[in-house]
């Protein structure tokens, strides 16, 4: 793992010009040994004998970024994956053969086949299932993403802020965060999830629908593992010594942590978020499940499933693709973290 | 004599732990000339960084407290002054060059984007271009080959020398009055330790800056500093032009570190170092605090007892030692360095 800007050119001039000479000569009988005169002056011819030939690339950080993730295989195809049912998710009106609610009475419960695109079947009510499932990743993704999104946001300034000041904001801040850790989570989810409603509401001028309630409750609940992450990357970062220096070139505490703190937590961050995402499709699965998530006829891979369950193995189908397809996504969100936390690091070299 | 840029007068900071209060800095007070090289020397823990640190507010209070003092830049003091006027000054006309330039430079952000954005933090309205050229200069300046292309590299892919020449850039960015270089070669290896001396020179004919040079080597002292300060155990305990001090110590510490010294000029069999420990700074030995390890106070009572004060010596008053014999100490050493001195001339 050689890199070849690392011997400096001055190095080998200097080590050349004074070999064994100690670096000081007013000590030293007066000029008997002299330091190199000007390694400034004498390096140019130096490093065009030395550089000449070795072809160096600039390349961006971001550059770097996408050549490290590109080499992460399993990264790259679960990025293609999601790209992939998000884009059914955001084209679902176009892709999907019927409507989400739409009857069609002369196939019900039927199992899967190719017969009139009723790829995954029908359900009890004769509704196309790849119809259901494709709306039902619509609603499920959007929900996981928001509840990402927020929940980053909300713990990323609880941490950053707690960690890098420490003292009585820390306690204050992280006390209320283990508060709410102690929450349990189910029974809080369920209470405000019966409490807020199955419909959308109004605040001011803004419409709440009833899945982004399910996201705002799910975010609420969400952020303090991550503020506690942070808080922690925050902590050890605050002593070390480029922050000491950043402080000394004169940058403000808003700018040491966002400019230079926050850069260096950006892998546990993505990585975080993406588990939080997945983590986000199943709990929304699970409140789904229980009949406190999104509610009918608006599908979500979780209410697929508990519809799905009463007949059992029966209408094994019912269960099993929206099943699939949550394995399929929060692996693949799973994967597409670790990636870029290698990416986004550039301490890591790129082997050749 | 010109007026002093930075005028440190009686500082004196603790720390309080729960060994109990650390007086880490003691009335110290010295003097920085406009284009001068002040060296600041001693053991570690002998309040070399403290006094500078504290100066500039990067001492974490608590458990620092600065007790007193007061450090006047350009008529005003930099202890009492309201935090946000002393960060405009922090890596603006006080600049700080750190000592492990490994750890100094953030890991995530560009050596160009670093230099720039302590440009861009004192000059907000800087345009990205403009930035980089600045940058790309200083880089040159301070011996980066391929400036233009090392702007977008990081520091993992500097060595060690050449961060430490980065270090320096972004110190000198701002055109700084005063740079501050804190122990700026100790990390380095010896041949690198040499080129950054260079690049310290080149760097204060770029900006005319007064440098305090805090290290324990007396050596870098020897090669860049203009006057001395002698700490010891949190004390001043001389304070003179350089040759004065190697060649005419007239503290018994300064003496045992000119003794303690491998030198090229003279016949030594053996090094003779300073005997003892350096003190506890939980706990300082009453008087004098060097009189346990001191050969010349031969257990005299007033060493111990007695804090002596920092008094001048010879003409023009520019020589201060605080010892309370240093007059004999002046008549009973003929050192080896004035020897030294004339052998070469």
């Amino acid at each position: 793992m050689t890199d070849p800007v690392r011997p400096d050119k001055t190095t080998l001039h200097a080590s050349v010009g004074s070999s064994g000479s100690p670096p000081d000569p007013r000590l030293g009988g007066g000029g008997a040994i002299a330091l190199p005169n000007d390694p400034l002056a004498e390096s140019p011819s130096l490093e065009l004998s030395y550089e000449s030939g070795v072809e160096l690339k600039a390349r961006s950080q971001w550059a770097y970024a996408r050549i490290r993730f590109f080499r992460h295989r399993l990264a790259v195809a679960s990025l293609v994956v999601l790209i992939l049912v998000a884009l059914v998710a955001i084209f679902a009106k176009q892709i999907a053969p019927y409507g989400y609610d739409e009857l069609d009475l002369d196939n019900i419960a039927a199992s899967p086949t190719l017969e009139d695109h009723h790829w995954f079947g029908t359900d009890l009510l004769g509704r196309d299932y790849l119809s259901r499932v494709i709306f039902g990743v619509r609603t499920s993704l959007w929900v996981a993403v928001f509840v990402a999104v927020l929940s980053t946001l909300i713990g990323t300034a609880f941490g950053a802020v707690a960690g890098y000041y420490g003292g009585t904001v820390d306690n204050l801040l992280m006390r209320f965060t283990d508060l709410i850790l102690t929450l349990p989570g189910l029974a809080v989810l369920l209470t405000a999830a019966a409490y807020l409603g199955s419909s959308s509401s109004q605040v001011g001028p803004l419409t709440i629908s009833q899945p982004m309630k399910v996201g705002l409750i799910l975010a609420f609940l969400f952020w303090t593992g991550l503020a506690r992450i942070v808080r922690g990357v925050f902590l050890s970062l605050r002593e070390k010594e480029f922050v000491e220096a950043a402080k000394a070139s004169g940058a403000s505490d808003m700018r040491i942590i966002v400019r230079h703190i926050l850069p260096n937590c950006i892998g546990p961050i993505v990585v975080t978020m993406t588990l939080i995402i997945a983590t986000a499709i199943l709990v929304e699965a699970a409140l789904s499940f229980l009949g406190f998530g999104i509610q009918p006829p608006n599908p979500a891979l979780g209410s697929l499933i508990a519809d799905g369950q009463v007949q059992g193995f029966e209408t094994w189908w019912l269960v099993t693709f929206p099943g699939l397809v949550i394995v399929i996504i929060a692996l693949a969100v799973n994967f597409i973290g670790d990636g870029l936390r290698d990416a986004l690091d550039p301490t890591q070299r790129i082997r050749a | 004599m010109p007026d002093p840029v930075l005028s440190v007068q009686d500082l004196t900071v603790e720390f309080n732990t729960e060994d109990g209060v650390v007086h880490a800095v003691t009335e110290v007070s010295y003097d920085l000339f406009p284009g001068e090289t002040l060296g600041i020397v001693g053991e570690s823990g002998s309040g070399k960084s403290v006094s500078v640190m504290s100066m500039l507010g990067l001492i974490p209070v608590p458990p620092g407290k600065i007790v007193s003092g007061q450090a006047r830049y350009q008529g005003r003091d930099l202890l009492t002054m309201p935090k946000k006027q002393l960060r405009n000054i922090r890596g603006g006309e006080v600049a700080m060059i750190f000592q492990d330039p490994m750890t100094s430079l953030n890991p995530v952000l560009t050596i160009g984007d670093q230099i720039a954005e302590a440009i861009q933090t004192h000059h907000p309205g800087t345009s990205d271009g403009d930035a980089r050229k600045r940058v790309v200069h200083l880089l040159e300046v301070v011996g980066v080959p391929s400036a233009e292309r090392r702007f977008d590299q990081y520091p993992h892919e500097f060595s060690g020398g050449m961060r430490q020449r980065a270090m320096i850039a972004m110190a000198i960015a701002n055109d700084p009055a005063v740079l501050i270089a804190d122990e700026p070669t100790t990390a380095l290896d010896v041949t690198i330790q040499a080129q950054i001396v260079e690049v310290m020179r080149a760097a204060q004919q770029e900006t005319d800056a007064a440098i305090i040079l805090i290290t324990h080597d007396l050596g870098l002292i020897a090669e860049l500093a203009d006057r001395v300060v002698v700490m010891y155990a949190g004390r001043v305990v001389e304070l003179s032009d350089v040759y004065t001090i190697f060649n005419a110590p007239r503290h018994p510490y300064t003496v045992g570190l000119m003794n303690s010294l491998a030198r090229v000029d003279m016949d030594q069999e053996w090094l003779k170092p300073i005997p003892g420990q350096p003190p506890s700074l939980l706990n300082r030995p009453p008087g004098c605090a060097f009189h346990p390890r001191c050969e010349f106070s031969q257990g005299r009572e007033r060493c111990r007892t007695e804090v002596p004060a920092l008094r001048s010596f010879g003409e023009g008053g520019m020589h201060l030692s605080a010892c309370h014999f240093a007059e004999e100490l002046a008549a009973q050493h003929v050192t080896a360095g004035a020897a030294a001195v004339e052998a070469s001339s």
